[in-house]
């Protein structure tokens, strides 16, 4: 076990997209934090997932940005704030992005290009323009922005891939985009470096206890003495922050994807759970399966995530599969994000949020700020992000 | 540059094209090894930078021998055996899609 102590302002527990963001936000700002990566498969999520910049994700139970069969539960206290969450770091990402390469030496390979969600029939894109006519009265922001667009408008964005018999339209959010998760969370782990801030892999927190007024956290490794802890630790958040008296609820959710050769690049804009990468390979998804912390792929949800691929662009029957993986995606009951503080141990808090990649601006500017000054973003009904909306 | 580890040169062979050149080579072997022992320089160009590559690792990890076989583009050639007839092409860049 370690036996120095080193003293910082800021641990942040969990080096996935959401606690690099927060960590680059507070070294920015010019405080000590030390980001503790658990190593392993501990980042699942987000090393895993699909690397969209999706408004389109950003309402509520139902939503995900699965696509346009799942109903979208546009009520809830929350959905306002996170819409609006959603599209100030859909707005800010390309400056967010271009600072973050020239900080880090990194380019993300971020690009917004609008992003789309077809529509497989008739009465998917009846229910789907329903969907976003309701988010645009009732949660409004970027959702005014989205608009429909039928089967030929729809052929008209995807000049050189044929469009499948099946697809009756359309919807195009302005608002996305994609870039590569991976670089990402590089950029924002050497960005805080650059800052100061201390980045420890095979790093778990083994222990994180309240001595007076502060904390200490052990780790296989060294010792932290720290005035605050930040909790960002994916699907174990939940165990970790029942320590301090926080009940956060997170389940996973499973999301396979499969990965072709590289071919000659036809697809310019990401679609739900379809998207060509910059180097060639297509990128198909997305499935949901709850069954806990299981990442195994199953034939059959690979056969019908390609054969849905293929309904939509049945060029694509040609290419062949190289890769495949399970992502599990960290979900509250609601899928808007937690951000807590704890009342019995102020200075602890727990953060979770879908959408690691999309949030990265606001989380790291936001969230840092409330976390090292105690100030809340202004404009935002913050408080609704507590997890005690869930114990009414 | 390339010779053959082994002494078959007795042994049963097949002939393959690689390109616009007809090669012997013996039966049992891969297609990377066969189209080797032709001193091709290079095999594929990449899909990003087009750099010139061929087959490194021999074993199926590596996607550096990737050549288009009997029509079929993006084929791991050291995970393939050798056929009469076969027709083989250096990989140019990225794979194009069928219409």
């Amino acid at each position: 076990m370690g036996r120095e102590t080193v003293r910082t302002d800021v641990v942040v527990v969990g080096a996935g997209m959401l606690g690099s963001a927060v960590a680059y936000g507070i070294a920015r700002r010019g405080h000590s934090v030390a980001l503790l990566d658990g190593g392993g498969n501990a980042q699942n999520a987000s090393v895993g997932n699909f690397g969209l910049v999706w408004f389109t994700s950003c309402f509520g139970k139902g939503g995900g940005g699965q696509g346009p069969s799942t109903a979208a539960g546009t009520g809830g206290r929350a959905g306002g704030p996170y819409a609006k969450w959603g599209l100030e770091a859909c707005t800010e990402f390309p400056e967010f992005a271009r600072s973050l390469a020239e900080q880090s030496g990194l380019d993300t390979l971020f690009r917004k290009t609008g992003g789309m969600v077809l529509c497989h029939g008739e009465d998917e894109l009846k229910k789907r323009a329903e969907t976003v006519s309701a988010l645009a009265r009732d949660v409004g922001g970027g959702w005014r922005d989205v608009v429909m667009l039928d089967r030929q408008e729809t052929q008209a964005m995807f000049p050189d891939l044929r469009l499948g018999e099946a697809i009756a339209g359309s919807s195009f959010c302005p608002h996305d985009g994609y870039l590569n998760p991976l670089f990402l969370l590089k950029a924002l782990q050497i960005a805080m470096q650059k800052a100061a801030g201390r980045y420890c892999p095979q790093s778990p927190a083994c222990s994180i206890r309240p001595v007076g007024n502060h904390f200490e956290v052990q780790t296989p490794r060294e010792r932290f003495s720290t005035a605050k802890v930040v909790l960002a630790t994916g699907l174990a958040t939940t165990s970790l922050a029942a320590q301090f008296d926080m009940q956060v609820p997170v389940h996973a959710e499973k999301g396979i994807l499969l990965v072709t050769e590289r071919a000659e690049r036809r697809l310019s804009m990401p679609l739900s759970g379809l998207q060509q990468s910059p180097d060639g390979t297509f990128i198909f998804g997305v499935s949901n399966e709850e069954r806990g912390i299981d990442n195994e792929v199953s034939l059959a949800v690979m056969k019908r995530i390609a054969a849905k691929a293929i309904e939509r662009f049945p060029e694509l029957a040609s290419l062949r599969v190289v890769r495949t993986w399970a992502g599990l995606r960290v979900i509250t009951p609601d899928v808007y994000p937690i951000f807590e503080e704890s009342k019995s141990y102020p200075g602890v808090y727990a953060l979770t949020a879908h959408c690691g990649v999309t949030l990265a601006p606001v989380n790291a500017k936001h969230l840092s700020s409330w976390i090292v000054d105690g100030r809340q973003p202004e404009g935002y009904d913050f408080d609704c992000f507590s997890a005690g909306r869930f114990h009414v | 540059m390339f010779k053959p580890a082994y002494e078959n040169s007795n042994g049963p062979t097949v002939a393959i094209q690689f390109e616009d050149r007809t090669l012997r080579v013996p039966v049992g072997t891969t297609v990377m090894a066969g189209v080797m022992t032709a001193d091709p320089g290079y095999t594929r160009t990449t899909a990003i930078g087009g750099c010139k590559r061929s087959g490194y690792c021999q074993m199926g990890i590596c996607f550096e021998c990737l050549m288009e076989i009997d029509g079929v583009p993006n084929q791991q050639a050291c995970m393939i055996e050798v056929r009469e007839g076969m027709k083989v092409k250096r990989q140019i860049g990225a794979r194009e899609l069928e219409k």
